[in-house]
């Protein structure tokens, strides 16, 4: 087996994984953002594989979708249901904007490194920081998203 | 233009309007909920469908990303399913009902447009994959409404 399945399979392990540090508590929260995020990234994903700005040369279910099946339907939401569910709330604007930071910046050198080094991911008209800055909107779409969703339940600030 | 282009852009504008009308002046969270959690569901088993040859879309809305209608199933089922779950009763034959209306609307699109092909599928199978998502769609729906009470102490800091 290549060493790219092994990474999607490590990938999968990884999620599932992390999955399970969500608390029981915040469960509907890390839903509603999973789906928000999936819903995003999905179509996003497409569009951009579309007009020829990425590439996933390997890939699962290769004649279905061109798109990345792993990172966008599963790795990329599950990580930002857990940004979401983690938020510091209570915190100070400067450590809110570090926590924005770490998680995309950690997310892209992810990324980055699959794209050096792997058939996984294919840049073609694509920065870093191109992704390092979609990374972030999705991000801060997807909690806006959910504070409206609760809004009706909401008791302290999200 | 094809006149299948035509009919898609019919299908948004026709779907835009039910969804304003119907989901949106009823329960505008709980519609997008629903409607996120149905394309989960219909995304991942569409994956297998369309890999092993079941169903095909000669056109499509991203011809180069992907190759399951888009809007059909990302979109138009999706809301069918959110209708179902917005204004249901509390019994079978509703649910068996609604699935036969989302299951003509597929075979009429198979039958008249080129935006759905059936291979290996037919009319039944395509009624008993649609039952099998509404179940499991209608299902995790309940999880998450049933557990209404959660969210409020999610909110508080830990």
């Amino acid at each position: 087996m290549r060493i790219e399945y092994w990474i999607i399979l490590f990938v999968y392990i990884l999620t599932t994984a992390l999955i399970f540090i969500i608390p029981k508590r915040k469960f509907r929260l890390a839903v509603v953002a999973f789906l928000f995020k999936q819903f995003i990234t999905s179509i996003v994903g497409l569009v951009v594989v579309q007009w020829g700005l990425l590439e996933y040369p390997i890939r699962l279910f290769p004649t279905v979708s061109r798109g990345s099946f792993t990172y966008e339907f599963f790795a990329f939401p599950v990580s930002c249901a857990i940004f979401t569910v983690f938020y510091p709330n209570q915190r100070s604007i400067w450590v809110k904007l570090g926590y924005y930071f770490t998680f995309t910046t950690v997310l892209t050198i992810g990324e980055v490194l699959i794209e050096k080094y792997t058939e996984l991911i294919k840049y073609i008209h694509w920065e870093w920081y191109t992704s390092w800055f979609t990374i972030l909107i999705t991000f801060w779409m997807t909690r806006e998203f959910c504070r409206w969703f609760f809004k009706k339940e909401e008791i302290g600030r999200l | 233009m094809q006149k299948d282009h035509y009919i898609l852009i019919t299908l948004w504008i026709i779907g835009t309007l039910v969804f304003i009308a119907f989901v949106w002046r009823k329960d505008l969270r709980k519609g997008i909920l629903t409607m996120m959690i149905f394309q989960t569901f219909i995304w991942l088993f569409n994956m297998f469908l369309y890999q092993y040859g079941f169903e095909s879309a000669p056109v499509r809305e991203l011809p180069k990303a992907h190759e399951f209608p888009l809007t059909i199933d990302y979109f138009f089922h999706p809301l069918l399913f959110s209708l179902f779950y917005l204004y249901k009763r509390l019994k079978i034959v509703y649910l068996l009902v609604w699935v036969t209306v989302a299951t003509a609307f597929d075979v009429i699109i198979e039958k008249y447009t080129d935006l759905l092909q059936f291979g290996k599928m037919t009319w039944y199978l395509d009624w008993l994959y649609l039952v099998g998502i509404y179940v499991i769609a209608l299902i995790c729906c309940n999880l998450f409404y049933k557990n209404n009470s959660l969210p409020q102490e999610s909110w508080k800091s830990p």
